[in-house]
């Protein structure tokens, strides 16, 4: 890398690489499509400043993922000054649907994935979604594995529950679709 | 066996979806799902919700990231100056690109101070008394079309952005025609900017986009923001117009009743 006169050509083309992946996990932490895209910008500028820090070798997703949840909590204490950002959908929608899904119909899982408290939402998004390990998506979060295990496993059991209690209203069928 | 699963139950489940228990712990757990109905029952549960989640999920890499914001990011890595936060609108909208609000940045920093005013409501009908004097006074025309076009005393425009905060994401844009301009070349374009909480309230700021093309003269369009109460109404806090002189909002009387959308 060229820290001085940019970036290497592999790195930031990796980097160029990162950014749907990036805006998606950025989306899970904001809950809102604006400030997701302000979110990854910040962080990859800040990306660039410290490219210097990056390690070879190591992974370049996750490292860029570190910034950008380490660059949302900045944000948050920023706006705790001048009130939350919430999401519209928090403004209009304080209950997840109740309406008969089986609790495996997509837009349930979107709008239930949102109602979870945010801390168990980043660690069930990096690990379910991204694929990462219950280790480096602690260091992503600064937290130890066994804390993003436990988080994960709230979540899921908050998920299953909200499907518990509409399943007592459905075809019992439905219940197992898309289990494996 | 229990019918009753306990708090390591759960967590042993979800490293298992996970692959995170060692060999001798999943043939334990495998064992456990096979005999116990409640434990069967609760991994088929969390196992089809991840499956669906991480399908979803992976459909949302295929969206498009808008090119502005590609761009944004290129520039970034190319160490440019960091541009101005924004994105590129839909495609039935113009390509312009626009500030955002949600940067912890007060909205019209951008817009240049001198260019700028705060009109807060919070006087209650101390903008509707004041604003005809200023700058903008000939918004408050009678001419049909030229009021379409007012940020203010705007009855038809006020129904138009609460409807809009009510019911349209941040960052989408709505467009709506009002009365005399519905045969005007262009539309009016409201966009929802973020939404955040203060206090009990939910509050969303919003820029609204006069047409290019329109005859009068005035504003191309204003920033603002309202809140809603509790009984559904946005309620506006200011709203924020280019080229007016800013008013002393010192005069501002908190007890006066607030302006409604």
């Amino acid at each position: 890398m060229n820290g001085t006169s940019g970036l290497d050509t592999a790195l930031r083309q990796e980097l160029a690489d990162l950014l749907p992946r990036a805006l998606r996990f950025a989306r899970s932490l904001t809950r809102d499509a604006v400030a997701a895209e302000d979110l990854v910008q910040t962080a990859y500028a800040k990306a660039v400043e410290r490219i210097e820090q990056f390690e070879q070798g190591t992974r370049l997703d996750s490292w860029l993922y570190r910034i950008i949840q380490t660059s949302w909590i900045d944000e948050k204490r920023r706006d705790q000054r001048q009130g939350n950002v919430v999401s519209f959908e928090d403004a209009r929608d304080s209950a997840v649907p109740g309406i008969n899904h089986g609790g495996t119909d997509r837009m349930f899982l979107q709008a239930a994935l949102a109602s979870l408290a945010e801390e168990q939402r980043a660690a069930l998004t990096l690990v379910l979604i991204e694929g990462y390990s219950y280790r480096e998506a602690g260091d992503i979060l600064g937290i130890p594995d066994g804390t993003v295990m436990s988080r994960v496993a709230r979540a899921r059991r908050t998920l299953a529950a909200l499907h518990d209690d509409d399943g007592e209203t459905i075809n019992k069928d439905s219940i197992y679709r898309g289990s494996s | 066996m229990s019918k009753q699963l306990e708090d390591r139950d759960y967590v042993l489940l979800s490293a298992y979806i996970d692959g995170e228990l060692a060999p001798t712990e999943c043939r334990e757990l495998e064992d456990r799902i096979a005999k116990c109905p409640a434990m069967t029952r609760q991994f088929n549960i969390m196992a089809g919700q991840s499956v669906v989640l991480r399908n979803q999920s992976e459909r949302l890499l295929a969206d498009r990231v808008y090119p502005q914001l590609s761009q944004d990011i290129e520039d970034i890595l190319d160490q440019k100056k960091t541009p101005t936060k924004h994105f590129v609108p839909k495609s039935d909208v113009d390509a312009r690109p626009r500030t955002v609000a949600n940067n912890n940045t007060p909205i019209w920093t951008g817009i240049g101070a001198a260019a700028a005013v705060l009109l807060a409501f919070v006087g209650g009908n101390w903008f509707n008394e004041n604003v005809r004097d200023a700058a903008v006074g000939t918004l408050a025309s009678n001419d049909a079309q030229m009021f379409s076009y007012s940020p203010v005393n705007n009855p038809l425009l006020d129904e138009q952005i609460s409807m809009t905060l009510e019911e349209t994401l941040s960052g989408d844009i709505r467009q709506v025609s009002l009365g005399a301009a519905e045969n005007s070349a262009g539309t009016i374009k409201i966009e929802p900017l973020r939404t955040f909480r203060q206090g009990t309230r939910f509050c969303r700021e919003y820029h609204v986009t006069f047409p290019a093309d329109r005859l009068e003269s005035g504003p191309d369009g204003f920033f603002g923001r309202a809140c809603r109460t509790e009984d559904g109404q946005w309620e506006t806090v200011y709203r924020l117009i280019p080229g007016v002189d800013l008013p002393d909002l010192g005069s501002s009387d908190d007890t006066l009743p607030k302006q409604k959308l």
